[in-house]
């Protein structure tokens, strides 16, 4: 880990925010693309 | 050329396209994020007037970079909608936003947090950082317009339209700092038309960083307009079942 000195929170809490919304929004698209192609494949199935 | 790009227009196309280029291209992005953030997290030194908030510009500077061309992504897509009436084209606008949103919200938290150590405040009523925040409600709008909008075409004509108005603030976030010689957001950290003014220790994570973003951004776009198309062809399929059920 380096020494951020003084500045620690104000590094640390970015890099945080931003692996936090990418990974999120990451997650967030592919359950997303997931579930739409499960009903579709229902719906095809009926 | 031209009509093999075309050819993409065409859903069949298009998901094949998707299926083909995601793996490797969720690959890269990772691989590309993870070189970048971790060589400017762990292995850049401390700036000499700024310290180690420096570290901060390899998720602001290509969060900031991609929240505007995202939007000029936007821009062309809806164009290209209100010129040819391409269905994916206003489709690939719809599904860019959510990301071009996230990156904006990234850009101004992270900014937010570097000026304050640096300017003495989270925020200022500065050009650059203003114009930023429009462009943030303008996404938010863009948003708005496709979640109340019950009608498809009319929410597709009038989001494009308020692409249009953003894309005003989305040239002004990228030139304010050349227009008003004011306020506390320094200049532009990276340009092609003039020289580079970082330092080699800092330039080569950024530009790994910056081609991380860039190709998160081109995954997701296409994962989520996918996604809109399977959307459509439920919506499609539903119709059809409801039609002959009556």
């Amino acid at each position: 880990m380096p020494d951020l000195g003084a500045y620690s929170f104000f590094v640390l809490t970015s890099y945080g925010i931003t692996i936090l919304v990418l990974l999120g929004l990451c997650m967030l698209t592919v359950s997303q693309y997931q579930s739409a192609k499960r009903k579709l494949a229902r719906l095809n199935e009926k | 050329m031209t009509t093999r790009f075309w050819k993409f227009a065409n859903p069949h196309h298009f998901g094949k396209l998707v299926a083909i280029s995601t793996p490797v291209l969720w690959l890269f992005s990772f691989l590309l994020l993870m070189t970048g953030l971790l060589w400017g997290f762990f292995f850049t030194p401390d700036d000499f007037r700024q310290g180690s908030t420096v570290k901060i510009i390899f998720v602001h500077v290509p969060s900031a970079l991609m929240a505007i061309n995202c939007w000029l992504m936007m821009l062309v897509s809806s164009i290209i909608w209100m010129v040819r009436r391409h269905r994916i084209s206003i489709l690939a606008a719809k599904a860019a936003a959510p990301v071009g949103l996230s990156f904006t919200l990234v850009a101004l938290i992270s900014g937010g947090l570097w000026g304050q150590p640096m300017w003495g405040t989270f925020w200022a009523w500065d050009p650059r950082l203003t114009s930023f925040l429009i462009l943030f409600l303008h996404y938010i709008t863009y948003q708005l317009t496709w979640m109340y909008i019950a009608d498809k075409e009319s929410a597709a004509n009038i989001s494009s339209l308020v692409c249009l108005v953003g894309s005003v603030f989305a040239l002004l976030s990228r030139y304010a700092i050349n227009l008003w010689n004011q306020g506390l957001h320094q200049g532009a950290t990276l340009s092609l038309d003039q020289e580079t003014n970082i330092h080699n220790a800092y330039y080569i994570p950024l530009v790994i960083c910056i081609l991380g973003f860039v190709l998160l951004f081109i995954t997701l776009v296409l994962v989520r307009t996918r996604t809109e198309i399977i959307y459509n062809q439920i919506e499609l399929l539903e119709k059809q079942g409801r039609k002959h059920n009556a």
